[in-house]
């Protein structure tokens, strides 16, 4: 039994031939905040579907706090949120029934009154009964960062969670996931292009080029680079443009 | 090449060059099977007209005169047809331009003009290719249909622009309920709602009124009022039922996707999604049914007409989506 909660073990995917990911290995340590990184159609979505169950992968092993997805995916899914893209989001549905829903899929007796405290927070709550298609990108995207934190789950998996959210209400958010993280063993898979969120949030940020993982930063090495002066965007782009050893 | 110079002279015009590289681009992707089966399909129809209609001429057939003694009524009704398409297509395009990713491109405004006369009088373009065929057979009827498509499509492009009315939010054409408990309560029950809101989402009054033209055209000359309701109303009830499979369908995949990362049994997914639509369909064979009944059929065959349809309708949908949501559950790419 791994003590990871998300453990990735030579994992391959792609769509028919196209091969997107190849070997990729990744472990999420409880408490852990880590941000995945990498330049647009590099892979980083179709590694987070892998994780959560929305594609099948074509070789390697994914487990969920000690689950295997392949042959235990009904308890591997019980310990997973996530926040898919908000255009993945059912249009006909108001916010209040995609809120039942997810809470009926995970068997809750209630909507978690955190959840909704933080829905009161992100002054969500007077969107409720609004149909999601005439939602704002915004509101959308709260909305599927309250899908994702229902049930108390032991891996959060966001997709760009933070585009098109008003700075006050990435605030939240943000302190939200840190405090999941640090208090209740719980782990944070994050794929964003937001590098504020690397340098003052996570605790690691790996970086995603052609299909495998390049290069990892641990909070030791951000917070070494921040104090010699140097900006985690000039480390990033220097290991996207150094060729692969 | 001649790429080339149809892209340089289409480059003041950003939205036909726009729509003429789409259309070049969904052809691209047609399976070449599908291209060459077009290919020769498309000039062995257009000989077989041809040789219709030079047999209809030869044998002075009565259809040719028909043809021309309605003349006027064909002109009408084409002049009905290409005004609305043209309006329609007016309209949206008037309203996409707003919005659109081209509209912060300088065009000048002779052009833009131009631009959107070509765009809105497209499917008056479409119809005119019917003409030669008709001329062939009855020249005077070419002609009244000529004219009948020409006023109608500058009519259709003159009707003044309708008011936009904004709807408050939640109010999309489809039932709404507005009192409900402040906290959500754990349920899958909605899940059954979205292909019914589906339905109500697709009969948006563009739609119906692009699908009433031909329903109308259905109900034969000298049909009294009775039996033309008691059509039009069977028309609607299986057009509905056809919609609400469909949304059934398209619903199904949707939903497992999303509710994929969670630990839900595609089997779950599937009874709730399928069955409240279930018995709006049977409410709708129901219907037909009794409509069937009024105009005239026996009980016994009216109830078999019923259950028949319910039957086709429950059967495609059920299979259909469990075909679906076996698929997308997968996970596949």
């Amino acid at each position: 039994m791994s003590a990871n909660v998300l453990e990735v073990r030579a994992l391959r995917a792609g769509y028919g031939a196209r091969v997107i990911l190849e070997e990729i290995t990744l472990g999420l340590a409880p408490n852990e905040w880590c941000v995945l990184l990498g330049p647009n159609g590099c892979g980083k979505t179709t590694l987070l579907d892998c994780v959560v169950g929305r594609l099948a992968p074509a070789g390697g092993e994914i487990r969920i706090a000690g689950h295997s997805l392949r042959e235990q995916a009904f308890a591997a899914k019980r310990q997973l949120g996530y926040g898919c893209a908000p255009e993945s989001l059912p249009p006909l549905l108001t916010a209040r029934q995609c809120l039942e829903i997810h809470a009926g899929a995970k068997r809750l007796p209630a909507v978690d009154e955190e959840v909704m405290q933080l829905a009161e927070e992100l002054q969500f709550t007077r969107y409720l009964d609004a149909f999601v298609d005439t939602l704002s990108l915004g509101t959308r995207q709260k909305l599927s960062v309250l899908l994702a934190l229902l049930g108390d789950p032991r891996l959060i998996v966001l997709d760009e969670a933070f585009n098109g959210l008003d700075p006050a209400s990435a605030l939240i958010v943000k302190r939200q996931l840190r405090a999941r993280a640090t208090g209740r063993e719980v782990a944070v898979l994050l794929a964003t292009h937001a590098l504020d969120i690397v340098e003052q949030y996570s605790d690691r940020a790996v970086l995603l080029l052609d299909g495998t993982l390049r290069r990892e930063w641990r909070r030791e090495e951000i917070q070494a680079l921040r104090a010699r002066g140097v900006g985690f965007d000039a480390a990033m782009a220097e290991a996207v443009t150094t060729p692969a050893a | 090449m001649q790429e080339n110079s149809m892209r340089l002279g289409l480059q003041q015009t950003p939205r036909l060059l726009a729509r003429l590289l789409v259309w070049r681009n969904r052809w691209a992707r047609v399976a070449a099977p599908v291209r060459v089966l077009t290919a020769v399909a498309l000039p062995a129809v257009t000989v077989c007209a041809a040789v219709a209609a030079a047999e209809i001429v030869a044998s002075g057939d009565s259809r040719r005169g028909l043809l021309e003694r309605h003349r006027l009524l064909l002109a009408v009704i084409a002049a009905c047809i290409a005004a609305s398409l043209v309006a329609r297509r007016r309209a949206i395009e008037r309203s996409d331009a707003r919005r659109s990713w081209l509209a912060a491109l300088p065009v000048g405004r002779s052009r833009a003009r131009w631009e959107s006369l070509v765009i809105a009088c497209a499917p008056a373009c479409v119809m005119l290719m019917v003409v030669p065929l008709i001329a062939l057979v009855a020249p005077h009827a070419a002609i009244a249909l000529l004219g009948g498509i020409l006023v109608g499509a500058v009519v259709g492009y003159l009707i003044p622009e309708t008011q936009v009315v904004d709807l408050p939010p939640g109010s999309r054409y489809v039932p709404h309920r507005r009192l409900a408990p402040k906290v959500p309560v754990p349920s899958l029950s909605a899940l059954g709602l979205w292909p019914v809101r589906r339905l109500f989402a697709s009969l948006r009054p563009q739609a119906v009124t692009r699908a009433a033209i031909p329903l109308l055209l259905v109900i034969p000359m000298g049909a009294k009022a009775d039996a033309a309701m008691l059509m039009i109303g069977i028309l609607v009830a299986l057009a509905a039922t056809a919609l609400l499979v469909a949304a059934m369908l398209a619903v199904s995949k949707a939903a497992t996707r999303w509710l994929l990362p969670l630990p839900l049994r595609p089997g779950t997914i599937a009874a709730q999604v399928l069955m409240r639509p279930l018995v709006v369909i049977g409410v709708l064979a129901a219907v037909t049914g009794w409509l069937v009944w009024v105009s005239g059929v026996t009980p016994q065959e009216s109830a078999r007409r019923g259950l028949s349809l319910f039957l086709v309708a429950a059967l495609s949908a059920v299979g259909g989506s469990l075909l679906l949501i076996k698929r997308a559950s997968r996970g596949g790419s």
